[in-house]
């Protein structure tokens, strides 16, 4: 063995050494992000209508996503924020349902241009 | 050339994908659905440094072969083995025309992969199953994909036994030049 091959071997050792250092900590976040991900209780679509449609503008885009789906249905609830801030809500989320479909919808909007105007008080200014 | 059997993407894969899952679901790398797929056998045990366990070969003729033209081509290409790409040393040496090379080209990836079954079927090493990034050197694909096992890592040099089966062949080989 020459000093030249010593020192290239030394030099992959230290090389590879280095890595598994920073691997180690990559794959251990890695690892810890996926879990999250795939254990987590809920993972909801939430939609929301453009500002002169109603809650139920995606009625028929959800049936049509539940047609395809064999086995688990997506649910569908449907969120009303009123002006004077009450909050209701219409259709259900399942129990046993981890992707549910969510429609969120400002109400009292006449016009597009009302909307802007006319936002419940607790909401965030444009 | 060096590449002819490359890594999938992991969401083409559906073996790992469902090992993934399972292992997610369980906590544990215990009892995966696949055990013994191209990820968990080739990926991570058979290919050391590119096809053909290319990198074993090259460690080998560094430490004892005679040829200055070999060792020259070995340098070069040892750093590009490291990342799974035995290209330089293919051509330069090359390993295709060299009939004593050409024989652990064949064999030693087959003899890692059964090393590896053994293991793996004795439960001695955990299984590759958690995402492996594109390009990771090889040495460090199994750990990585075990989700940073030491044992795993402490293992690794196991397989430099080949080097010992490549050490001879070397030797051998350039005794008749």
């Amino acid at each position: 063995m020459t000093k030249e091959s010593k020192i290239i071997l030394l030099a992959v050792l230290v090389f590879l050494i280095g890595l598994a250092i920073p691997s180690y900590t990559w794959t251990r976040k890695n690892i810890a992000q996926v879990d999250k991900f795939y254990n987590s209780t809920l993972s909801p679509i939430i939609m929301i209508p453009g500002s002169s449609a109603t809650e139920n503008r995606f009625d028929g885009l959800v049936k049509k996503l539940n047609q395809d789906t064999a086995g688990q249905k997506h649910s569908l609830l449907k969120v009303k924020a009123w002006n004077d801030g009450r909050i209701t809500y219409s259709g259900k989320i399942n129990t046993r349902d981890k992707e549910p479909v969510i429609v969120s919808v400002l109400r009292t909007i006449k016009t597009a241009m009302k909307t802007s105007k006319s936002r419940p008080k607790w909401s965030i200014k444009p | 050339m060096s590449s002819a059997y490359q890594m999938t993407n992991f969401t083409d894969d559906v073996y790992s994908l469902e090992n993934l899952t399972y292992a997610l679901k369980n906590h544990s790398t215990q009892n995966i659905p696949h055990p013994y797929t191209e990820a968990t056998l080739y990926h991570g045990f058979g290919a050391f440094g590119g096809v053909g366990s290319l990198l074993a070969l090259i460690i080998a003729i560094l430490l004892v072969s005679k040829s200055q033209k070999d060792r020259k081509v070995s340098m070069l290409g040892i750093f590009p083995a490291l990342f799974n790409n035995g290209a330089p040393v293919m051509l330069g040496i090359p390993v295709m025309f060299n009939i004593v090379y050409l024989i652990p080209f064949l064999l030693a990836p087959l003899v890692n992969m059964l090393l590896a079954y053994a293991a793996l079927a004795s439960n001695l090493l955990p299984p590759v199953v958690y995402p492996v990034p594109a390009g990771t050197p090889n040495p460090l694909i199994a750990f990585v994909g075990t989700g940073g096992s030491f044992a795993r890592l402490g293992l690794c040099p196991y397989r430099l036994y080949q080097l010992r089966a490549q050490l001879a062949v070397v030797e051998g080989g350039t005794n008749h030049d």
